[in-house]
């Protein structure tokens, strides 16, 4: 059942869901109704009873020869003239010939509808009513002893008589009505159940129709099409709540596809320049007839383009990898002071050709906290940028020290600086500042964005510096390592003790 | 398969030349390879199917297996399982486009005894391939030489033509790696690899190979009529006698 029912639409099982509880409410509702008819019409079938009793000794009158009589009032019960029988007892006389057991007085009905059995109830004590089942339905007979008094018209009493009254109504009219009322209900019941079938199924459509609507809309989103949101309705319902979670998820989406987009764009056009070159370099080496020295530096050539072609390759697929999230990283105490001197030591020859200075100073110990490797990257490609971009001459110091807000390495140099348009855009991929004024510079645009991401991953920034009118700093700021420095696996794993 | 090893080793001496297999689907790729391999004086053959590799290195002793891990049909990783399951004990040196350290580690777990990522250069297929082969024996030299430039390992005296040249430890190392591939171009990948000991290469690291080079050349070449250190143009550099 359960697994048919999930084979089908929601609306299908809200529907069957609906039914079913409704075919429970309306069982017990209608067994209850069906039980206090019954008792209702039951109990007021007795008072009837003996209504009809009360009636009877009253309707009683003595004649003058001491027999008794019954007003039979046909007009107020008509055909309905309760059953009653008198019955005589033996302590007083019923009539000149009237024996202990014999019956006074009976009306039209009970001489139609006799009941042998009521005989046996004389002997009976108390005023119980008795079921006694009949030809074709059960009779309910009260018996029960009273004393008939009569007055004469000066109001002394004349005589006391007593009798026994028996009276008895059929319960075939409370069948009747009980039967009726049991076809109501198991009548409804079904018309119940179907109404609310109808009901449910309709009421669920109506619920579900927006999440059908926004299903509609949600699938005509499509790559081309991803700056479309949904329509939120009431956005403090829950399909507000879906369909503007929905948004923010086609925003986030928006964002990455606007990000492929950029990058593709970006990525052919730095993969045209080199391509360009061997293209261009190799059709002109055809052109004419060379000697070999001439080809073997076109082919060199051509291998030069293949190289940057190939490392700027590698560079895509590194980022791509870190922007992935792909790349672990590790982490490690860096003495910074030490990395500091380590890149410097490394890039040392670079400035060395350009007759700059490049030093390192210290303030405290800093100790960070990263993964040294990627790190020590990021700050190999800003003293590099800073070597390249300084002129011959200049000067550029990496500075590391300790800071509130943890543990800086700044990389200060005094070039061109970078100028203030530049500046805002300066991390992002493919910007380059201070276009060329000493001639051709190497590399891709990617460098400081990976930078960027770099000393980001390990929890620290990278910002550039205010403008101190000369020169520009770099500036990267990381974690503190505490003063007792665990080894990095410890620190990853959770502590058990508290 | 001992028969099979006994009769590679019993080829050797005959045949002078190493017998090199290159299982590569790119033609231009592959007859490149042969091409450069035979010009270094290689025995080349070339399959372009995994299959066919599997079915020619059954019957044929190979000294190094080139094995692209990107080939229709049966892939070169499925080749190179298939063939450690066999028992082939031949040094596979695998070429891949595939650039991550998952990669490497599948390549080098089921049995390649190196890699290469594409685009490799030349020189470095070249002595990838000499490394195989030349496995475990080390030359023990204490002098390296060429020409008039001489290098004692022990004393760490560097002298031309009998003058005594200052170097430093860097270009100390420099120097002695291109003495012992003298004659042999030596990549800036190799070099930022074996010398300089960095995981990637660089722009800024190619910079710092480049001032090295020149540098080493300014204290051996400057003076001498035969420049030593040359630069082969998109490729790297090489030390030798004799002008190319």
């Amino acid at each position: 059942m359960l697994t048919w029912l999930r084979s089908h639409s929601l609306r299908i099982s809200l529907t069957f869901w609906n039914v079913a509880a409704m075919i429970v409410v309306l069982a017990v509702y209608a067994t209850g109704v069906y039980i206090f008819v019954s008792r209702n019409a039951s109990n007021s079938l007795d008072t009837e009873i003996r209504y009809d009793y009360q009636w009877a000794a009253a309707m009683a009158d003595q004649l003058p020869d001491g027999s008794l009589r019954w007003f039979e009032e046909e007009s107020s019960f008509g055909s309905n003239t309760p059953w009653l029988q008198v019955w005589c007892t033996d302590d007083a006389g019923c009539g000149a010939s009237s024996n202990r057991g014999e019956v006074i007085y009976r009306t039209t009905k009970a001489e139609v509808d006799p009941l042998p059995e009521a005989e046996k109830l004389l002997t009976q004590s108390g005023d119980a009513i008795v079921s006694i089942p009949a030809e074709d339905t059960t009779y309910r007979v009260l018996t029960s002893p009273t004393t008939l008094r009569f007055y004469d018209r000066a109001g002394q009493p004349v005589s006391n008589k007593r009798v026994i009254i028996q009276v008895a109504r059929s319960e075939l009219l409370m069948r009747d009505e009980m039967r009726g009322l049991l076809l109501i209900l198991l009548l409804g019941l079904p018309i119940g159940v179907v109404a609310a079938g109808i009901f449910g199924y309709s009421l669920a459509r109506r619920a579900l129709a927006p999440i059908e609507r926004m299903a509609e809309h949600a699938q005509s989103i499509t790559a081309d099409r991803l700056h479309d949101r949904l329509p939120i309705g009431n956005p403090k319902n829950e399909l507000g709540r879906l369909a503007s979670v929905f948004n923010e998820t086609l925003g986030r989406l928006e964002e990455s596809f606007e990000q492929m987009r950029r990058f593709t764009a970006d990525v052919s056009h730095e993969l045209r320049t080199p391509l360009t070159a061997i293209r261009s370099v190799g059709e002109v080496g055809l052109r004419e007839r060379r000697d070999e020295k001439a080809y073997r530096g076109i082919i060199g050539s051509m291998l030069e383009e293949v190289d940057r072609l190939a490392s700027l390759v590698d560079r895509l697929l590194r980022w791509s990898r870190a922007e992935t999230g792909q790349t672990k990283l590790a982490q490690e105490v860096i003495d910074l002071r030490e990395l500091a001197e380590d890149v410097a030591g490394h890039l040392g020859v670079l400035a060395e050709e350009k007759q700059q200075l490049l030093t390192v100073e210290q303030a405290g110990s800093p100790r960070g906290i990263g993964d040294r490797q990627v790190l020590r990257q990021a700050l190999i490609d800003l003293v590099d940028n800073a070597i390249k971009y300084t002129p011959a001459g200049g000067r550029i110091r990496v500075r590391v020290a300790e800071m509130a807000a943890g543990v800086t390495i700044d990389v200060i140099d005094n070039g061109p600086g970078i100028p203030p348009e530049l500046r805002s855009g300066i991390f992002s991929r493919y910007e380059r500042g201070g276009q060329a004024p000493f001639g051709p510079i190497g590399g891709t645009g990617l460098g400081l964005s990976i930078s960027r991401w770099a000393v980001e991953a390990n929890g620290g920034t990278l910002t550039l510096e205010p403008d101190q009118g000369v020169g520009s700093t770099f500036r990267i700021t990381l974690p503190r390592a505490t003063k007792v420095a665990r080894p990095p696996a410890e620190r990853a794993r959770p502590t058990n003790a508290a | 398969m001992n028969i099979l090893v006994k009769s590679q080793e019993k080829t050797k001496p005959e045949s002078e030349a190493a017998r090199v297999l290159v299982v590569e689907d790119e033609h231009k790729v592959a007859s490149a390879l042969k091409e450069g391999l035979e010009g270094e004086g290689y025995d080349v053959t070339v399959e372009h199917t995994g299959e066919a590799a599997l079915v020619r290195l059954k019957t044929d002793p190979f000294d190094v297996v080139l094995l692209d891990l990107l080939l229709p049909g049966r892939d070169g990783l499925q080749v190179l399982t298939t063939l450690r399951e066999q028992g082939f004990q031949t040094p596979v040196l695998v070429l891949t486009a595939r650039d991550t350290l998952d990669d490497r580690v599948t390549g080098l777990n089921s049995g390649a005894d190196d890699y290469l990522v594409k685009p490799f250069a030349f020189v470095e297929v070249v002595a990838r391939i000499r490394a195989l082969l030349r496995r475990g024996g080390s030359t023990g030299a204490t002098r390296l030489g060429i020409g008039d430039l001489e290098m004692d390992l022990v004393t760490r005296k560097v002298t031309r033509g009998g003058r005594k040249i200052e170097l430093t430890l860097r270009e100390f190392e420099l120097l002695e790696y291109l003495l012992r591939y003298e004659s042999q171009v030596v990549s800036r990948d190799t070099l930022a690899r074996d010398v300089w000991h960095e995981a990637a290469r660089t722009t800024s690291l190619d910079n710092v190979v480049d001032v090295h080079i020149a540098r080493l050349r300014r204290k051996i070449d400057a003076d001498c009529p035969i420049k030593l250190i040359q630069t082969v143009r998109g490729v790297g550099f090489m030390l030798r006698e004799d002008e190319g």
